[in-house]
């Protein structure tokens, strides 16, 4: 397109934007204004006598009648416009006056063998042959016009005399700062602009629009020549990794593995799960055909405590380019310690009696139960000297927020008061926690839910169902089955492989329900359902959706401890202890602590600045921004550094402090607040510090990134090798030391072009109406 | 036929009569029994009706089935109800189909409540039973610190509940050499009450009997509360 441009109006777009079009004969304007005016009064009168002849012209020749003077005006204009000499004017460099700095990624993934152009077919290859000085290379032009000084970049840009400086062999490349850092290099000379020989490849963690906006706001275009191909020919790269920061000990955990590929599609590779040195999972990926990435969930078992390195890693294939990029680590903290959930239920039954059953050998779960046996009778159960005691349902928030799960058992909406029902919303909304509701006849629309702040709480539509309709009925021979959602979604995980879970769902003892649950909320998700004789719909058994930071969870069934009290299931059986230790797992997963502390990533390469943000609440789950916060690190040599964290402003109870990670291995944060000279509580994190080869990931040549730094900085993408156009840019630069240079465009080849088909198109109409 | 069947009635169909709970008599297989064929049937069904009116009066959340309820060990819907309560277990002799149901019914989760059996004889023939059935598992002295006597109510002394001949005319409360009353119970490998044995006691008959104006209301009061403790207590641990 742009040699297309180049050819019709002699120069390229480029010239066209940076210089400025003018006329040089400005004196002949008036005199070629009036003689035009005059040539096209005439030609318009002799056409209008021509018109009065031929009576036998047709119709569509009459409408004809107009365009010939039209076209012999046109004619005259465009004679007119190259006789006023249009001139396009452009600020030149002086020739070597001016300076370029030629920035050079010497990076590991230049040694990448995709760049055909190159004698050994690498991109360091390319770079060196462009600029080792010989005659017509791309340095040799460069020279002929700028004095070039040569930078070579990683972490940061440093002035280098000559191109046998150049290693390839560093560990990340951080463009923006590189830039920048030429910039500062060449600061005081008058900089024509920054050439970058890079293939995009950019692993600084903060983002590059701060460093574009500096070099934009210092005037300093940067041209940017990229390496490498598009699009690697044979690779498998495991892109990215989305896995929890921290899970209970014994949690399933569920992570997103997304595997981007090139050259192998269609292919089945296993995707290994590794956690210190030891496979925990394989799953197998299967590449589409059509596409280029897949998304893989991983499922595995965190059985370890403690701060887990979990390796994901695809081996490498026969012909792939590029091996480094096939794995990933992901840094998982396995907590032991127990999650508080609060049980209330509205009657002696034998769903939670089996429920509390499931779960109470689970270490990592205390369940605080209270039923209520009589009219404002309760029994509670499991209340220990870290909870706090009551009766009946909680009245003050600090109670309730105490726990991060809450179940709601079979207990009628009219029992509480608006004040409780709308702390158990906020429960969910305002503080995180997660509410599971139980199927039963006092829940749900049964219990009189719809209409009530409870009614926002549950993920299924509710109706409106008078009490004086008596006991509801009872569907039975429910037999469940997984939806879309639920057939990968961790809940409904009750065997260690995930078909075989999945295969075992329909063959489990049919359950029953009093909810007629059938219709699910907007936004809201289903992981089970069931078909019943009893409702046309499939009855919905398992659901959630959120609700403000926190989320509910319906299981609509009353009697799923069949599965545990059945005579058909084995007493080894372990799937009704499974099904609630997941469920309420799930439930409690990243629910928020009083006091959090997060490092912005898992892991930073060593050097890296790490930002550490806490969010500091009291016992009612209220931010605190009068508070004091600091936290201790633990570096990997045992040596601690206290870091004071400040109050960021931007959003209430959170605290902001950086630190810069030198050494590498696992570094522990913990941090301490206090309002008042009060603890209001600790909290701890762990990040990691290592080399992460980012820049391998995403190894062919970016040319999103290159094309960024290019228009933001007001420079130019340039194809390697074509030194005249990046000479003929950097010559047109508004920096450096300038002089005017005028280049005609009379003599555009447009304009005869033009002039052939006004002049072909008035003889071709004149044929038409008999006047040639 | 069975020596129990001529006195079983249908036992209830769970879907069609759906309760939370169901107070269920286990008709186990015995030795003949002054000449009546099923022991476990002493004080049925009127003891079990009387009971299940108190009880839903006192547990009034309690989403109870109002009626007796009897069911051998091998019914094929015996796991559907998570409660059995036994008297006369003297003479009860569990036939092995019997013991391999019960002993599924109380690991899976289920729970036994005995009661109304006196003596050392009648204590061997229980220990025996039980020794068959859950031989791995101890019976041990239930402390009155334990949940069981604290769940609703407060139960500080272990009372010695007689018959009804006995306890309408004032007579020892005691039968034949059981003497003192005792609460045992047997755990799971977790912890967890499987069965509890109520021995040189009758609370059956006082829940019979709690409206005759000559049986002392102190018994029947003891043993509504013990039978209150029970429910409750099996159907939150």
């Amino acid at each position: 397109m742009v040699g297309l441009f180049e050819f019709l109006f002699k120069y390229r777009p480029a010239l066209f934007e940076e210089g400025r079009f003018t006329f040089v004969s400005p004196g002949w304007m008036q005199v070629a204004a009036l003689l035009a005016g005059a040539l096209l009064v005439v030609a318009a009168f002799s056409y209008r006598r021509m018109g009065g002849g031929g009576a036998d012209r047709t119709a569509g020749a009459e409408r004809l009648r107009w365009l010939p003077p039209v076209f012999r005006s046109l004619v005259i204009a465009v004679i007119v416009f190259c006789l006023l000499q249009p001139t396009l004017v452009l600020s030149t460099v002086v020739p070597q006056e001016t300076f370029v700095g030629v920035v050079v990624d010497d990076s590991r993934s230049m040694a990448m063998p995709d760049e055909a152009s190159a004698a050994d077919g690498t991109r360091a290859g390319a770079v060196l042959e462009a600029l080792s000085g010989e005659p017509d290379s791309m340095l040799d032009r460069l020279a002929e016009r700028f004095q070039v000084r040569l930078l070579a970049f990683g972490r940061s840009a440093e002035r280098i005399e000559s191109t046998e400086q150049l290693r390839f062999a560093r560990a990340d490349s951080r463009i923006g700062e590189a830039l920048v850092a030429a910039r500062d290099e060449l600061a005081g000379l008058p900089l024509s602009g920054l050439v970058l020989f890079s293939d995009g490849a950019d692993s600084a963690p903060a983002e590059l629009g701060d460093a574009l906006l500096t070099l934009k706001a210092a005037g300093t275009p940067v041209y940017t020549v990229g390496l490498g191909l598009p699009r690697l020919r044979k690779d498998i790269e495991v892109s990215r990794v989305v896995a929890p920061r921290r899970v209970l000990e014994g949690s399933t955990v569920e992570v997103e593995v997304t595997l981007s590929q090139t050259g192998f599609g269609g292919r089945t590779v296993d995707l290994e799960v590794e956690d210190d040195g030891r496979i925990v999972n394989v799953e197998r990926v299967t590449f589409p055909r059509g596409g280029s990435a897949v998304t893989a969930r991983v499922m595995f078992a965190a059985n370890d405590e403690g701060a887990r390195e979990f390796r994901f890693q695809v081996a490498g294939q026969p012909g792939e380019e590029l091996l480094l990029n096939n794995e990933r680590t992901a840094l998982v903290e396995v907590l032991k310690r127990r999650e508080k959930i609060f049980f209330f239920e509205g009657e002696p039954r034998d769903e939670s009696k089996f429920l509390r059953r499931a779960v109470s050998q689970d270490e990592n779960l205390h369940v605080v139960s209270m039923t209520r046996q009589a009219a404002n009778k309760f029994y509670g159960m499991n209340f220990d000297e870290d909870t706090r005691r009551f009766e009946g349902f909680p009245t003050r928030r600090e109670e309730l927020f105490e726990y991060s799960g809450v179940i709601l058992g079979s207990m009628e909406a009219s029992f509480f008061t608006h004040d409780q029902m709308r702390m158990l919303v906020d429960f969910a909304a305002q503080r995180g926690g997660g509410v599971l509701l139980l199927g039963g006849r006092r829940a749900f629309s049964e219990g009189g839910f719809a209409g009530t702040p409870l009614a926002e709480l549950s993920p299924v539509v509710l109706y409106d169902r008078p009490s004086e309709q008596g006991r509801p009925e009872l569907l039975t021979d429910l037999r469940l089955e997984l939806t879309p959602q639920g057939r990968a979604h961790p809940a409904t995980l009750l065997r260690d492989e995930r078909e075989e879970a999945n295969e075992l769902w329909p063959t489990l003892p049919p359950l029953s329900a009093y909810q007629r649950a059938t219709e699910l909320k907007a936004g809201a998700t289903a992981l089970l359902q069931a078909e019943s004789p009893m409702v046309s719909d499939p009855m919905i058994v398992l659901a959630h959706h959120r609700i403000g930071r926190g989320r509910a969870i319906a299981f609509t069934p009353h009697d799923s401890w069949h599965w545990q009290m059945s005579a058909d299931i084995p007493l080894e059986d372990q799937t009704h202890e499974r099904l609630w230790r997941q469920m309420l797992r799930w439930l409690v997963s990243y629910v928020p602590d009083r006091i959090e502390i997060e490092a912005d990533h898992d892991r930073f390469e060593p050097g890296s600045i790490v930002t550490l943000r806490a969010t500091v609440r009291d016992e009612a789950f209220q931010e605190v921004n009068r508070a004091q916060v600091v936290a201790a690190i633990e570096q990997p040599s045992g040596e601690e550094v206290e870091v004071p964290l400040d109050w960021s402003v931007e959003r209430d109870g959170e605290f902001v402090g950086t630190f810069t990670a030198g050494e590498s291995g696992l570094y522990r944060v913990e941090v301490d607040a206090r309002a008042e000279g009060q603890l209001l509580g600790v909290a701890t994190s762990r990040f990691a510090v290592d080399e992460l080869n980012e820049e391998l990931f995403g190894a062919a040549r970016r040319d999103s990134v290159l094309k960024r730094i290019a228009s933001e900085t007001g420079g130019r993408q340039v194809e390697l090798g074509r030194a005249d156009r990046l000479v003929e840019d950097l010559s047109v630069s508004r920096e450096g030391t300038l002089v005017r240079e005028a280049r005609d465009l009379w003599d555009m080849p447009i304009l005869f072009l033009v002039l052939v088909a006004l002049l072909g198109g008035e003889w071709a109409v004149r044929r038409r109406l008999g006047m040639a | 036929m069975r020596t129990y069947e001529r006195y079983l009635y249908r036992p209830v169909d769970p879907y069609e009569v759906q309760r939370e709970f169901y107070f269920t008599r286990l008709a186990y297989s015995g030795h003949m029994y002054r000449g009546f064929a099923g022991s476990w049937s002493i004080d049925y069904p009127k003891a079990d009706r009387q009971f299940m009116i108190g009880l839903k009066r006192l547990l009034d959340q309690l989403d109870a089935y109002d009626y007796d309820h009897a069911l051998p060990a091998t019914h094929p819907e015996l796991f559907r109800f998570p409660f059995l309560y036994s008297v006369e277990v003297g003479y009860m002799a569990l036939s092995p189909a019997e013991r391999e149901a019960l002993r599924r019914y109380l690991l899976a989760g289920g729970f036994w409540v005995i009661d109304d059996f006196w003596g050392s004889w009648e204590w061997a023939n229980l220990e025996r039973e039980l020794s068959l059935l859950l031989p791995e598992y101890p019976i041990v002295e239930l402390p009155l610190d334990h949940p069981i006597f604290h769940c609703f109510y407060d139960v500080e002394e272990i009372l010695q509940v007689p018959n009804v001949g006995q306890g309408r005319y004032g007579g020892p409360t005691w039968e034949q050499d059981g003497f003192t009353p005792h609460v045992r119970g047997i755990f799971d490998e977790q912890g967890r009450l499987m069965v509890v044995i109520n021995w040189n006691t009758d609370l059956g008959d006082a829940w019979e009997w709690a409206e005759d104006e000559w049986y002392p209301v102190r018994f029947s009061h003891y043993a509504y509360q013990m039978g209150v403790n029970f429910v409750v207590y099996a159907m939150s641990h």
